[in-house]
């Protein structure tokens, strides 16, 4: 209890966003909507543990040094992902990745 | 009493702006949803008194992924590009997978008995957060920000090879353009 808020609401909503994140992963068909829908689900995780860290475990470091790692890895991933697809978009001028056949055996 | 009913407010519209986000058929306008949601995470961080990473969420996601995304959908997509209709099944699908998948997890969790303990008052503050950055007796974490160091070195050489590109590399988007305009 933080504030009179209890843990399964904010757990709820980092669920939930978790969830919708999920969510846009399956249904978007673009690199780029797929990579916000990715990042949506990261905000999720690092909510989660950022409520653990506060409720359970006060005064602790361990769930912001999970967080810090996360938000890295996720700007890390970001850069890369962005840079590959820029690649793909100068050679195949496309980024719908169904429309990314060169590797499949078709043709 | 104010926190509980900020709490509230910002969760609530945190989850409609990431549900717009996935919904949203425009490009721009999902990635400016995206970036509201982000800062409202960021809003959620403060009300649970973790400042420091409520401002490098700020710096690093809405201050340099949001923008990083902008700037790819301004250089791989018209004006007015509007993402393609999904198709209702490939829709019910996802909303299948996401709700099972949500309502497991919530169900998971309100089984659990959580203890929560109360705060003690005691606030971390930044140089705290720098001791246990580099601090290499068994209390530290130097190991996970020796971790990070290298994934970002390793990033760096990554993204410069991405961006190089070689004669070989040209002469064959050469033709790969030529092909492209036979088609």
């Amino acid at each position: 209890m933080f504030h009179g808020i209890p843990i399964y609401h904010v757990l709820i909503v980092s669920t939930a966003l978790f969830f919708i994140g999920v969510y846009g992963f399956f249904t978007r068909t673009n690199l780029i909507m797929i990579l916000m829908s990715l990042e949506l689900m990261i905000n999720g995780i690092c909510v989660n543990f950022i409520v653990f860290s506060k409720y359970l475990f006060p005064g602790t470091l361990d769930g912001m040094f999970f967080v810090i790692f996360i938000i890295t890895i996720a700007a890390a991933e970001a850069a890369i992902a962005i840079a590959i697809l820029l690649n793909l978009y100068r050679n195949f001028h496309t980024i719908y990745p169904e429309e990314l056949k060169t590797l499949q055996d078709h043709e | 009493m104010m926190q509980v009913i900020l709490f509230y407010a910002f969760s609530l519209l945190l989850l409609s702006f990431a549900i717009m986000t996935v919904s949203s058929r425009r490009f721009f306008r999902s990635a400016v949803y995206l970036l509201i949601s982000l800062l409202l995470t960021a809003a959620l961080y403060f009300l649970l008194e973790f400042n420091f990473i409520a401002i490098i969420q700020i710096t690093i996601y809405v201050g340099g992924i949001v923008v990083l995304i902008l700037f790819s959908i301004l250089l791989t997509q018209s004006e007015d590009a509007n993402v393609p209709k999904v198709p209702w099944f490939k829709k019910l699908l996802g909303m299948a997978v996401a709700g099972s998948g949500f309502f497991i997890t919530i169900y998971l969790i309100l089984q659990q008995k959580f203890n929560a303990l109360p705060d003690g008052g005691k606030k971390l503050n930044i140089s705290e957060i720098g001791h246990g950055l580099l601090d290499v007796h068994s209390s530290g974490y130097v190991f996970p920000f020796e971790v990070i160091t290298v994934l970002l070195l390793v990033i760096m050489v990554a993204g410069i090879a991405v961006a190089v590109k070689d004669e070989d590399f040209k002469n064959q988007e050469q033709q790969n353009n030529e092909k492209i305009k036979i088609q």
